[in-house]
């Protein structure tokens, strides 16, 4: 029995490893799609790499990407702006060791994670990490714990499938061409948002360890940066629905003398600002989140000296934003059922000033 | 633990060598497989152990008491009674409570009574309907004397627990599965590599179909009443094989694990897709439940030996028991109202017997008039999957009507790579419907001796496995774990 028992064994490995090499093969032989999604990471890079310091990053994951507009961030401020923000699925804790690679003295870094990160997505789901691994000819691999591997490994089957079955594109098909030269995906702002948005709950437990490694990373990141916290954008309903998580995620900040500069509910927008996730805004809630990051940050950072000073008009955090054609602003509308977070006084975002 | 997660595929092959190389002597291969099946079943929540160790306690009981009471058969009858009882009280309160609750408030509303259910927050304990089945079994068939009761309680508790048909079937018969907890067993080479194929073909039937079809499937059902009539039919299309790549993928992974052991169970699916009318759908669909029902409830019923219209009426019993089983919701006795409506003209013709053998039996393709059969028992089937998926009954009407009522020439918009999918799956199972599952072999194409069908079988075996990795969806929960 024992030599049929075994033989089986043997025949079973041997199957096993054959399919993994075989996946190996597979990855090698098929080229890299030249318009996936995760390619447009090699222009952030290559713009990281030529800009020079002083510069606004902005890191996080596709809320920067769908919800920012740079260009207008860049004219206010009279800073060149990066947006390095692509897909919340990479992890936080690659964006983290990653910027520290590209990051210069003088820089300003901006950090808007999206919450999940803080629950069990900070070293990132398999099918994004890998992707973004491949994109970048698994240059980056001396960046990866562990963890991060096994995610790599996992993800490699899927990618091969987009390589052999890509899908056929629409015009809302997430490319590396919808971004524009600051690394915005600019291509949205002309679409209609999507009739039905699924409002999430946020999954998983609260990864304080995780909470204390990024914000080590950030104090380290603090010896030659100017570095911000800010809440990612996101929409009323998911808010509404996640509230305690997103209120304990602002807590462990503010008890680890990290606080975002302004509280998250300044980047809560109203539910018709959403384009196709709880993240990505249209092109209205672009405009309003775009206008509150630019207030929030004259105010907060420290203009280098051969920029222009800019004037602080402080008492703008307390009014409505002007340019929000399809979208109610979210003053008044969701602010008694969040009390708790809800004090976005000048003093109180001066008081979160932190550096 | 699910079959397709990490857990499992550490589990598994930890069991399987403990099992062979570890524990030998019948015994304690028994008592070990309790333990494995508990872990694994705990793994969900401890607290459902609570519960199957209830039941099989009750049940392991129950048999030795009817046993004892012997020419006492009234005494019997009330063991078996109060066992049966017991076990379906348990079924009803975890399964069933809020909704007898909810539909008694609205009755007593209709009526003008101020009543108010609050919904109580029960967990469903996964997969309480296939081990209360089988423990049914167990008893009843102690009762009629088709089983001597057992006193092994490590081969009884195992008969209640084996994992791999625990949480969703197939619901095995005592008479069946107990008697091969009782004997030892050895490892068969031939019977464990049939069994690996099984669960190579389970795995890309529930990750590659059901997974990939899900997707596309939820987003269809939510925005329903934003789609046309051609991708609604899409979404029905797909579900229809989300449900059978789910459920039968299971089936196969369970026969194919159990056969590693040196177990057989029962077979579970028969390629129902192929059935040439509804008699013959469900004479191949989830047979370990449809003959369940017949053994336990229409034949004592009187089956068909008292006249149509009794026939009739414990037919329409057994359909509508089905349908209630899967779940507590008015869409699923819906569903098995529809399945009898459509078994009943099958019945007064007396045609419901007339396809008992596998189609086109011996030949390549099916004649036209097979065809036809075939896709009208598929497209009845398919509408029965709508009322099956819906939430409630009103959305499976909205859903049925915009589905005719806005069909215009177009494209599915959804789906597209799954459908590519399940045509991969049916010229399968059509090439090996007289096969056990998809991945099983001639037996000449099995010999050792011949090396090209060696490197022929090995090359479908790593394309399979390729396939199952590579294209495997999103979704990872089993549909009917919830049942």
């Amino acid at each position: 029995m024992n030599t049929f028992l075994t033989r089986f064994l043997i025949r079973v490995l041997l199957l096993g490893i054959t399919t993994a090499l075989s996946l190996i093969t597979l990855q090698v032989l098929l080229p890299e799609r030249q318009d996936d999604y995760l390619q447009a990471y090699n222009q952030k890079c290559r713009l990281l790499e030529t800009i020079p310091s002083p510069r606004i990053i902005f890191i996080g994951g596709s809320n920067l990407a769908f919800s920012l507009d740079s260009h207008r961030i860049q004219d206010s401020l009279h800073l060149p702006v990066i947006n390095y923000g692509l897909h919340a699925g990479i992890g936080l804790k690659y964006m983290v060791d990653d910027i520290a690679t590209y990051a210069q003295k003088g820089d300003i870094l901006v950090f808007a994670p999206e919450y999940s990160h803080f629950y069990g997505a900070m070293y990132g789901e398999s099918v994004a990490i890998t992707g973004l691994l491949a994109a970048s000819h698994w240059k980056k691999l001396h960046l990866l714990n562990i963890r991060q591997i096994i995610n790599v490994i996992c993800g490699l089957p899927h990618h091969i499938s987009v390589k052999l079955l890509p899908s056929i594109p629409n015009e809302r098909t997430y490319s590396a061409s919808n971004f524009n030269e600051y690394g915005d995906e600019a291509k949205h702002w002309e679409l209609s948002s999507m009739p039905y948005i699924k409002t999430n709950s946020i999954k998983g437990t609260f990864d304080s360890e995780f909470g204390n490694y990024f914000v080590s990373q950030i104090r380290n990141l603090q010896q030659k940066c100017q570095v911000y916290l800010i809440p990612p954008v996101y929409r009323e309903s998911n808010f509404k629905l996640n509230r305690e998580k997103v209120k304990k995620v602002a807590d462990f900040l503010q008890e680890a003398q990290c606080p975002y500069l302004v509280t998250p509910v300044r980047h809560v927008l109203p539910d018709s600002c959403a384009y196709d996730t709880e993240y990505h805004m249209n092109r209205s809630g672009v405009d309003i989140y775009t206008s509150r990051i630019i207030e929030e940050l004259k105010q907060a950072i420290r203009i280098p000296a051969q920029t222009q000073e800019p004037d602080f008009p402080i008492k703008v955090l307390h009014t409505p934003m002007q340019n929000s054609d399809a979208c109610t602003p979210l003053t008044g509308t969701v602010s008694s059922s969040i009390q708790w977070i809800c004090d976005c006084s000048p003093e109180n975002a001066n008081g979160r000033r932190w550096e | 633990m699910i079959f397709n997660s990490f857990e499992f595929l550490l589990f598994l092959p930890i069991v399987f060598i403990l099992y062979w190389y570890v524990f030998k002597a019948l015994k304690w291969q028994n008592l070990f497989i309790v333990a494995a099946s508990y872990v694994f079943y705990g793994w969900w929540d401890w607290r459902f152990l609570i519960l199957i160790f209830l039941t099989t306690c009750c049940s392991y009981a129950s048999g030795l008491m009817i046993e004892r009471h012997e020419g006492q058969r009234h005494k019997q009858k009330a063991i078996c009674a109060a066992n049966i009882i017991l076990n379906l009280l348990i079924l009803g309160y975890f399964k069933y409570c809020n909704f007898f609750g909810e539909n008694f408030a609205l009755l007593l509303r209709r009526f003008g009574l101020q009543a108010h259910w609050t919904t109580l927050d029960i967990l469903l304990p996964v997969g309480i309907s296939f081990y209360t089945f089988q423990a049914l079994s167990y008893t009843i068939d102690v009762y009629h004397h088709k089983l001597q009761a057992t006193r092994n309680l490590p081969a009884f508790f195992a008969f209640i627990s084996f994992f791999p048909q625990l949480v969703a079937g197939p619901i095995e018969r005592a008479t069946h599965l107990l008697p091969q907890f009782l004997v030892s067993r050895s490892f068969d080479y031939n019977k464990a590599t049939d069994g690996m194929c099984q669960i190579l073909w389970g795995l890309f039937k529930k990750m590659v179909i059901a997974d990939n079809c899900a997707t596309a499937v939820n987003q269809i059902f939510n925005e329903y009443q934003s789609l046309n009539g051609v991708t609604l039919f899409t979404g029905a299309f797909l579900f229809t094989f989300q449900i059978y790549g789910d459920f039968s993928g299971y089936s196969d992974i369970a026969i194919g694990t159990a056969r590693l052991f040196g177990i057989q169970l029962m077979r579970n699916f028969n390629v129902p897709y192929f059935s040439r009318d509804i008699a013959e759908f469900w004479r191949r669909w989830h047979i370990s439940l449809t003959t369940w029902f017949r053994d336990y409830i229409y034949i004592p019923l009187g089956g068909s030996h008292h006249g149509k219209w009794k026939t009739a009426r414990n037919t329409l019993i057994i359909f509508l028991t089905s349908g209630f089983w899967h779940g507590a919701n008015w869409t699923f006795v819906l569903w098995g109202a529809y399945h009898a409506m459509l078994f009943f003209p099958l019945f007064i013709l007396g045609r419901n017997r007339k396809h008992t053998d596998i189609v086109a039996h011996g030949k390549r393709l099916p004649s036209l008039r097979e065809s036809m059969q075939m896709a009208i028992t598929f497209l009845l089937v398919l509408i029965g999957w709508i009322v099956f998926r819906a939430e409630h009954i009103g959305q499976a009407c909205n859903y049925i009507s915009r589905m005719v009522t806005q069909l215009h020439p177009c494209l599915p918009e959804y789906g597209k790579k799954s459908i590519l999918f399940i045509t991969a799956l049916i010229f399968m199972e059509w090439i090996q419907r007289d096969k056990e599952h998809g991945l099983q072999f001639a037996p000449n194409f099995l010999s050792p001796h011949s090396r090209r069908n060696q490197v022929l079988r090995w090359s479908v075996y790593l394309c399979v496995s390729l396939f199952v990795l590579i294209f495997a969806g999103t979704q990872a929960e089993f549909i009917y774990f919830q049942f």
